[in-house]
């Protein structure tokens, strides 16, 4: 992995986000005639739902952020040394509270069940799609093709719903909504823990069934195409035992463009994990994007959207960088 | 008068640029060929795998371009050719390839290859008389039309395929056809048909040929001319007759060598010095390219690439053992190809107003 | 043999594509039976009394604002087809046109396209829809939100189709048509385009399921058509009014089967052009 390639990826980075932040910043002032964020101010203050004093505070600060009366170019610059210091501003909704900290309190939740999820699907659906592919494993495997078929096919949020009224609401065997016991505050107990891990099954397992059979059957494809490759048919002839060939010849080959799909669809999963925390009333990112969006409280909207993409270019980021020491195929190629 | 085609000091190097220094190629060296429109002749162009000569090809149509040098068509240069002058290029220079099966497109019918041209010269007024010129092409080649037209590429054979592609190099009625290996993939016994109609095009419509081959023996059967190449460069040109029968090149002496006859009295060469050319090192720009498989190699040799000595009116050798025959520059080879002399009898060519 | 021979055997060697047809086949019938029987009239609001369970009268219930829930479903196929069409239809002419653009010219052209496209392609694309779509929420019809969709669809497309020109552009016949008088134009849509249908259908396809999907995201979060009952606003009005609270499956459930029927259909049939357009998949079964 050369030098001239790790510049690259992180410049990449870099471009992307700043890409994303002029977006965020010049699509408002692009809209059709009005500016909807004065314009959301002005029907907060019609419909009375914010105390004028706070009001004053918001429309200067709005009046400072995106400084109207400033040169087209300060303003962008100033909006650019805020987002640096991730100040965007505050939420309409929950005023006083800060866009930051509304983001920062969902935040944990998110990652937490993304991350869960997400590996265990990949893991679980990897070597579904290894077994599926392999000749010699127990023939019960092949029925869970349509299933897993089907359950690729279907957009997480919308298993999630079904999953809800199924096994919560007519089964009450979980939780319909709620990252955690209403009321109850967050704390470092066991109690609290596996409360959390409760209400998080549910909106686990839309998301691992749903991926779980996108995994699989992407794997299952690649195993195929890997068979049919002279050094399987080699290792078979060297008299290799048949798992051997399956795990570190058949496997560890088709794991490299597993993970180069992983990097390309994490946006993909993100938004499809934010439906599903939406469904479930799951405290975290997507519930804030739901009510920010509803309320139409842009500047949340925005911090949410930047939060969303600087991630995924990150995580995207750390795999490209890594997924090199995995395979010395990518290091010695100059590209 | 500007020739119709002519290649100047063409050089194309595969490889280099920034990232490649170690992997170059050199295909030609510093090639040069002058093509007349009159009076029409046959030069085969013989040669090795990489000697050059595919390369040397697709530059003259066009479709490479030299990393040194130029290729003209009537005076201007390939690449600065306007609308109208490449319109008139298509019309006078046409080319036959040497695979007859990717040059179809398997979605259409063969016709297709023969109504496009017609369609884009509007070479006939109407449907009628494209088909009737489409058949009349087709028969001229030894086709039958309705065996023929309105087939796919993958229902005929590789003879019938290739005797199409002439019929539509033909259509255009060009002054040089730049012929790649065209028979080189069809079957032995349709060779001999297939390099008659070329023959037959150059005696009825007066046609030159460019005809480029590593077989001997077709390039002898068809040709007026010889250029014999090795690694990019000429090294031998001439009368066909007199190279063939009077090699003077070392290499072309191989070459000629190598022919094994069909008479038991005559042992095929065995004393010629075969070198593998795996073992060969990269030649440098700055000796004769067959130097180290050379059995008459010089000191000289190692010095500069050889010229271009005429030792005949009509012949050139690029070997230091005829450094006592005038030098010939390099541009001017062509004129050592000439048209055979007319046969007593028969009409000179006429050019046909256009 | 005659075209409908022809057909019927090639739909016979590609199950997956006839299953696809066949779901949509049914899903077109019922349509028009729906159509023609009970008609869309009901699908607004106040359209009956609100919160009923399905009954002899009100075949699938009715929903918090009154409307019949038949007629919505009725009324929603059409449009959430309409929005995968569009958008796909749109994002994969976008595709097609950059991608044929970089592919066959190359140069400075190609690097510029491809840098776009790579660049934009990880960016999680409901990400920049909900900017665009809640900033221009008031002007969100239907043809709208396709088009909006359609601006982040165009990518992958235009990777794809490039790789596949690169492959095809410099074949034999392609240097033969040049030299039978063809102009750049007359390659592309002449030479090259035929031997990319298969392919381009199965992009097609994949673009109107990815169109659809996008769609529903938005309107997952309430940004569609605020008075057109797609199948996604419906799903999002059901969730806003705490529908799964409630347990109204009546309201909620017809269109998710109605969406994954469609999905299953599309992915179908978009795997099917894909194992006829890739031989090598064949073996896979």
């Amino acid at each position: 992995m050369s030098a001239a390639y790790v510049v690259r990826r992180v410049l990449l980075f870099f471009v992307v986000v700043w890409a994303a932040t002029t977006f965020i910043f010049f699509l408002p002032k692009m809209a059709p005639g009005r500016n909807p964020v004065m314009e959301r101010i002005g029907m907060m203050v019609a419909t009375g739902g914010v105390n004028t004093g706070g009001l004053q505070q918001m429309v200067e600060a709005y009046q400072k952020k995106f400084g109207l009366d400033k040169p087209l170019w300060e303003q962008y610059l100033t909006y650019l040394s805020d987002i640096s210091h991730l100040d965007f501003g505050y939420s309409l909704m929950l005023y006083p509270t800060k866009v930051v900290d509304v983001i920062w309190t969902a935040m944990p939740w998110t990652i937490g069940l993304l991350s869960v999820a997400t590996l265990i699907a990949f893991a679980l659906g990897t070597i579904l799609g290894g077994l599926l592919a392999w000749p010699r494993a127990p023939r019960l495997i092949q029925y869970l093709l349509p299933p897993l078929f089907t359950f690729s096919v279907v957009p997480y949020y919308l298993l999630g719903l079904i999953l809800a009224y199924i096994l919560a609401f007519r089964l009450r065997i979980f939780p319909m909504s709620g990252s955690s016991q209403y009321g109850v505050v967050g704390s470092f107990s066991l109690g609290f823990a596996l409360d959390v891990l409760y209400h998080s099954i549910l909106p686990a397992l839309s998301i691992v069934l749903a991926l779980v059979g996108f995994w699989a059957l992407g794997m299952r494809a690649m195993m195929v195409s890997i068979s049919g490759e002279d050094y399987m048919l080699f290792a078979e002839a060297k008299g290799l035992r048949s798992k051997r060939i399956f795990l570190g010849y058949g496997m560890r080959n088709a794991l490299l463009p597993q993970t180069t799909t992983l990097a390309l669809s994490l946006g993909t999963i993100l938004s499809g994990a934010l439906l599903v925390e939406i469904v479930f009333g799951y405290a975290g990112m997507g519930a804030v994007l739901f009510r920010a969006v509803t309320a139409f409280d842009y500047f949340t909207i925005y911090g949410v959207v930047f939060f969303i993409i600087v991630g995924v270019a990150f995580a995207t980021l750390v795999l490209d960088l890594t997924y090199p020491l995995l395979d010395p195929r990518i290091r010695y190629q100059k590209n | 008068m500007a020739a119709l085609l002519e290649a100047r000091h063409v050089t194309k190097i595969f490889g280099g640029g920034l990232l490649h220094k170690k992997n170059v190629t050199v295909a030609l060296t510093e090639f040069s060929l002058a093509v007349h429109a009159e009076p029409p002749s046959i030069t085969a162009i013989v040669g090795e795998s990489g000697s050059g000569k595919t390369t040397l090809a697709r530059t003259l149509l066009g479709l490479a371009t030299p990393t040194h040098g130029e290729v003209r068509y009537r005076g201007t240069d390939l690449r600065r050719l306007s609308r109208a002058q490449r319109r008139n290029f298509l019309r006078e220079v046409q080319v036959i390839f040497q695979d007859p099966f990717e040059v179809y497109n398997p979605f259409y019918k063969i016709d297709h290859v023969l109504e496009t041209p017609i369609k884009k010269f509007r070479l006939a007024a109407s449907r009628r008389a494209a088909r009737e010129l489409i058949e009349g092409t087709l028969r001229g080649v030894g086709l039958r039309p309705e065996e023929t037209l309105g087939r796919y590429p993958h229902q005929l054979s590789g003879g019938q395929r290739q005797r199409i592609m002439v019929a539509r190099a033909v259509l255009l009625r060009p002054r040089l056809i730049i012929a790649d290996e065209p028979v080189s993939m069809v079957d032995a016994s349709l060779r001999a048909t297939i390099l008659d109609s070329l023959r037959q095009l150059n005696q009825v419509f007066g046609i030159s040929l460019i005809y480029i081959t590593h077989d001997l023996t077709t390039a002898y059967q068809i040709g007026d001319n010889i250029v014999v190449m090795y690694r990019g460069a000429a090294v031998e040109a001439g009368d066909v007759e007199h190279v063939v029968k009077n090699p003077l090149h070392p290499y072309s002496q191989l070459l000629v060598g190598s022919v094994p006859l069909p008479d038991p009295e005559h042992t095929w060469q065995r004393d010629a010095t075969m070198v593998d050319p795996a073992d060969v090192p990269v030649v440098g720009l700055n000796s004769c390219r067959f130097a180290d498989r050379c059995p008459y190699v010089m000191q000289v040799c190692h010095t500069a690439l050889p010229p271009l000595f005429q030792t005949e009116p009509r012949r050139v050798a690029a070997c230091y053992r005829y450094n006592d025959a005038p030098i010939l520059k390099s541009q001017d080879l062509g004129q050592v190809l000439t048209a055979p002399a007319a046969l007593p009898g028969l009409e000179p060519q006429t050019t046909r107003g256009r | 043999m005659s075209r409908i021979t022809q057909l019927l055997r090639f739909l016979r060697h590609n199950p997956r594509i006839t299953t696809g047809f066949a779901i949509l086949g049914c899903m077109l019938l019922l349509w028009v039976v729906g159509m023609a029987t009970i008609g869309t009239s009901k699908a607004v609001p106040l359209s009956g009394p609100a919160d009923l369970e399905p009954s002899a009268r009100y075949l699938l219930g009715t929903d918090s604002a009154g409307r019949q829930l038949l007629p919505v479903i009725i009324a929603g196929m059409p449009l959430t087809l309409e929005v995968g069409l569009l958008a796909g239809g749109v994002g994969l002419l976008i595709g097609a046109l950059l991608g044929f653009t970089a592919g066959y010219f190359g140069g400075p052209l190609d690097t510029l396209i491809r840098t776009a496209a790579d660049v934009m392609l990880p960016i999680p694309a409901l990400a920049v829809l909900v900017v665009i779509a809640s900033t221009i929420h008031t002007l969100l019809s239907v043809e709208v939100m396709a088009l909006v969709v359609a601006s982040l669809a165009w990518m992958y497309p235009t990777r794809t189709i490039r790789s596949q020109v690169l492959s095809i552009r410099t074949r034999a016949y392609v240097e033969v048509g040049r030299f039978s008088g063809e102009s750049h134009l007359d390659i592309i849509f002449g030479e090259l385009v035929p031997n990319l249908l298969p392919f381009l259908a199965a992009s097609f396809v994949g673009a109107v399921g990815a169109g659809i999907l996008a769609a529903i995201g938005l309107e997952a979060l309430g940004l569609g058509p605020q008075d057109k009952p797609t199948l996604g606003m419906t799903i999002f009005w059901a969730i806003y009014y705490g529908a799964t609270l409630r347990g109204m499956w009546w309201w909620w459930g017809p269109p998710i089967v109605v969406l994954i029927l469609l999905f299953m259909a599309l992915f179908s049939i978009a795997q099917g052009l894909d194992r006829y357009t890739n031989p090598r998949l064949r073996r896979a079964g």
